[in-house]
């Protein structure tokens, strides 16, 4: 009887992650999260925000001052590298430290 | 007001800093790279108003251009004194989670209005300068060092200048990326000047040492910072004049 419990739930969750899966492809987009190394002020971080804007599709930008992260989403055919994220955020005057790719939202992602 | 006081004057406000960094003193903040960033600032010293316009552009991460404009506002007409250029290079920085620290050269050169009003205005001046920081999230320090040489007029000969400021500072309160971000300074300027002859020997100002206290506030939402300050003259030597007290007030823009 457990092993059935058991299989019967491992069925559920595999269709949760599939049909998650499945919103995801249509929603189309990679989330990336960059952590960055330097970014002290708000002010000096619109130079980044700037910067990332410049990334064809890149959307739902969110600027974590305290954190030290920025969060932003591409269309999943476009997603940059890692080499021009870290250009992108030398450029700001900032240091990329660790770069997340995911396909789905990170958690928080947003800056009201 | 003297001559030599109207120059020490001109060079105050030509001292326009960009983002986070000292009010009066030199600072090492670099513009990110394809920034470009306006500043109108208003200085009110011995009961005149200057008028200040520059623009700065980031050619590389490290590498920052500015030009300024100073101008007074006299019996109705706008009178330019100096056109201003100056850049400054990031020779080292140092990045840590919400730390940043650097050291900058700066050089800037000031080009005098020919056709200016104001007495001691045909003299240029030249100053390199080196300056470091520290900016977190709650403190902030920044240290500089400069010099300053004039020439141009046959007459006048103003001393040579070793300006020195030290900077402490605070952010009260880490707010977030669109929330309002204030910074509070307390600047101690230093200037340390040679022996200036204005008029062959008719007169002769020796050189000293001058010490000023400055609070000041940056107040920024995410690309647009006021800030401003106030200048008091708190030490000087026997053969130079106390810094008189002042205040400045600048808006800047970034895009």
């Amino acid at each position: 009887m457990k092993a059935i419990v058991l299989l019967l739930f491992m069925v559920s969750s595999f269709n949760i992650k599939a049909n998650n899966i499945e919103t995801v492809n249509n929603d189309n987009k990679t989330y990336i999260k960059v952590w960055i190394d330097g970014m002290a002020c708000p002010f000096c971080a619109y130079g980044l925000e700037k910067k990332i804007k410049k990334i064809d599709g890149a959307s739902d930008l969110f600027i974590e001052i305290n954190e030290g992260y920025i969060s932003f989403s591409v269309k999943s055919n476009k997603v940059p590298s890692e080499d021009d994220l870290k250009t992108i955020v030398k450029e700001a005057g900032f240091f990329a430290r660790k770069i997340e790719i995911s396909q789905t939202p990170f958690k928080q992602d947003t800056n009201e | 007001m003297n001559k030599f006081t109207v120059f020490v004057l001109m060079l105050c406000v030509t001292s326009s800093a960009f983002s986070h960094e000292p009010i009066y003193g030199l600072g090492p903040e670099t513009l990110p790279k394809n920034m470009h960033a306006i500043e109108l600032g208003t200085m009110y010293n011995l009961g005149e108003f200057e008028y200040d316009i520059g623009y700065g552009y980031g050619i590389t991460q490290n590498w920052t251009v500015r030009v300024d404009a100073t101008a007074t506002s006299r019996s109705n007409n706008l009178d330019i004194r100096s056109i201003t250029l100056r850049t400054k290079y990031a020779l080292w920085r140092k990045t840590s989670p919400g730390v940043l620290k650097r050291l900058t050269a700066i050089a800037v050169v000031k080009f005098p209005m020919r056709n200016s009003i104001e007495p001691l205005a045909s003299i240029s001046a030249a100053t390199i300068g080196i300056a470091n920081g520290y900016e977190s999230r709650r403190w902030y320090y920044f240290s500089d060092i400069g010099y300053t040489y004039s020439w141009d007029d046959p007459n006048d000969r103003l001393g040579s200048k070793m300006s020195y400021n030290l900077v402490g500072g605070i952010r009260p309160i880490k707010s977030g990326y669109l929330k309002p971000d204030l910074v509070i300074l307390v600047e101690i300027n230093g200037e340390l000047s040679g022996k200036t002859t204005i008029g062959n020997t008719n007169q002769v100002i020796r050189g000293g040492n001058t010490l000023a206290l400055a609070p000041g506030f940056l107040l920024s939402y995410r690309n647009i910072m006021l800030k401003g300050g106030i200048q008091f003259g708190i030490a000087n030597t026997k053969y130079i004049n106390k810094v008189s007290s002042n205040g400045l007030l600048s808006l800047e823009y970034h895009f």
